[in-house]
């Protein structure tokens, strides 16, 4: 099972702190499972008028940035945890 | 800078990168993959003393460092002192980013004797969450992490940045050190851009806050320009304040186990180029 957690933004959208999915396979099918699970927010927020998803949108694998590993093609594995937020708070 | 370098970096083909933290960042110039940064100096400092060539060119930000809690808790101005209103987290779990970035050597420091529990954070972003939650008592971080905790619940500033750590350097401009050699003139005119964009911060926040907002997505201006109130001490300037604030860092680092011997003002510092794009005051306390 691949636990998503949404911080910020993303849990007032989805009105959930997390979800739990029996999922394996590429991280954009996962995404477009949950865009077409929630409202149109989600999707806007996370990619921007071309499909891309917006550069301080973050989305970490095991706490790895999706983007440092294969973007959108990254794989997920059963047990993987999965954040999605929009980074606006510094380091 | 990214998306206004006022016609000082037209002919430089600059890709950009975000980093969650000062140490990671570190892990990029280590990597060979970042030439120029925003960093606050604490991580240089770190890394300099293990090896890495580096140097600060400029300053840019001083006093970017908050503490953040729920209004349950008094602030410093209710309880007149640091150690008081730190006194109320005896025995709570205090958030900030991961070891060695300046917030996390600042909190430390000032805790040092206090049964205060620092739970580092690998993105500051999970700071808020931690705090909604109740699994952290406090948050400290930069002024957009304050900002972003205010949005989602009733909080205070419970001890203001210049009440932390006076002139801390929250972040100067930090290059590698063969950038020196190769390329002087990218630098000078990055310098001449990053005094333009300081002061577009202190004279014209409107005008920068629109930049930043649409370059952020999907916050608003009033977002940008709370997080500009915090702490409006924004100057391309390397004042002796700022190089002596940076020094005391040194002991601290030390006695936190971060680093091991001393260095010297010329071994973080580099201050031709400064010299040269900012030969006036320092105003990081004043208009331009």
């Amino acid at each position: 099972m691949v636990k998503i957690k949404f911080l910020a933004r993303f849990k007032d959208i989805t009105g959930e702190k997390e979800v739990i999915i029996d999922y394996n396979g590429e991280i954009a099918n996962l995404i477009e499972i949950l865009t077409e699970k929630y409202d149109k927010g989600f999707k806007d927020s996370l990619f921007n008028e071309n499909g891309e998803l917006r550069e301080y949108m973050k989305i970490l694998i095991n706490g790895e940035d999706v983007r440092n590993i294969n973007g959108l093609k990254t794989t997920v594995n059963e047990d993987d945890e999965i954040v999605i937020f929009q980074t606006i708070a510094g380091g | 800078m990214k998306n206004e370098t006022f016609g000082y970096l037209n002919d430089y083909d600059l890709k950009w990168s975000l980093y969650p933290t000062g140490p990671a960042m570190m892990d990029s110039f280590a990597s060979g993959e970042t030439d120029i940064g925003y960093i606050g100096l604490p991580p240089v400092m770190i890394r300099l003393e293990n090896g890495l060539k580096l140097k600060c060119v400029a300053g840019g930000h001083i006093e970017g460092t908050v503490m953040v809690a729920p209004n349950s808790y008094k602030t410093f101005y209710e309880l007149g002192s640091v150690k008081t209103v730190l006194e109320q987290f005896e025995g709570e779990i205090i958030g900030t980013p991961s070891r060695g970035c300046i917030h996390d050597v600042i909190i430390n420091e000032i805790t040092k004797d206090l049964d205060i529990t620092i739970k580092n954070f690998e993105w500051a972003d999970f700071i808020p969450d931690a705090l909604e939650d109740g699994e952290i008592a406090a948050g400290v971080g930069t002024p957009s992490l304050a900002t972003v905790i205010s949005n989602r619940m009733d909080s205070n500033i419970v001890i203001p940045p210049y009440k932390l750590w006076p002139y801390n350097p929250s972040y100067g401009i930090v290059v590698r050190e063969d950038l020196i050699d190769e390329s002087p003139e990218f630098i000078t005119q990055f310098l001449k851009a990053h005094e333009k964009a300081c002061n577009l911060i202190k004279l014209q926040p409107e005008n920068a806050a629109k930049i930043a907002y649409k370059e952020l997505e999907v916050v608003n201006k009033e977002f940008v320009l709370n997080t500009y109130k915090i702490s409006p001490k924004y100057c391309a300037s390397l004042p002796e304040d700022y190089i002596n604030s940076t020094l005391k860092f040194i002991p601290v680092l030390k006695n936190l186990g971060y680093m091991k011997s001393n260095l010297i003002k010329d071994e973080i510092f580099e201050l031709k180029f400064i010299q040269k794009t900012h030969p006036e005051p320092a105003h990081y306390n004043s208009t331009p």
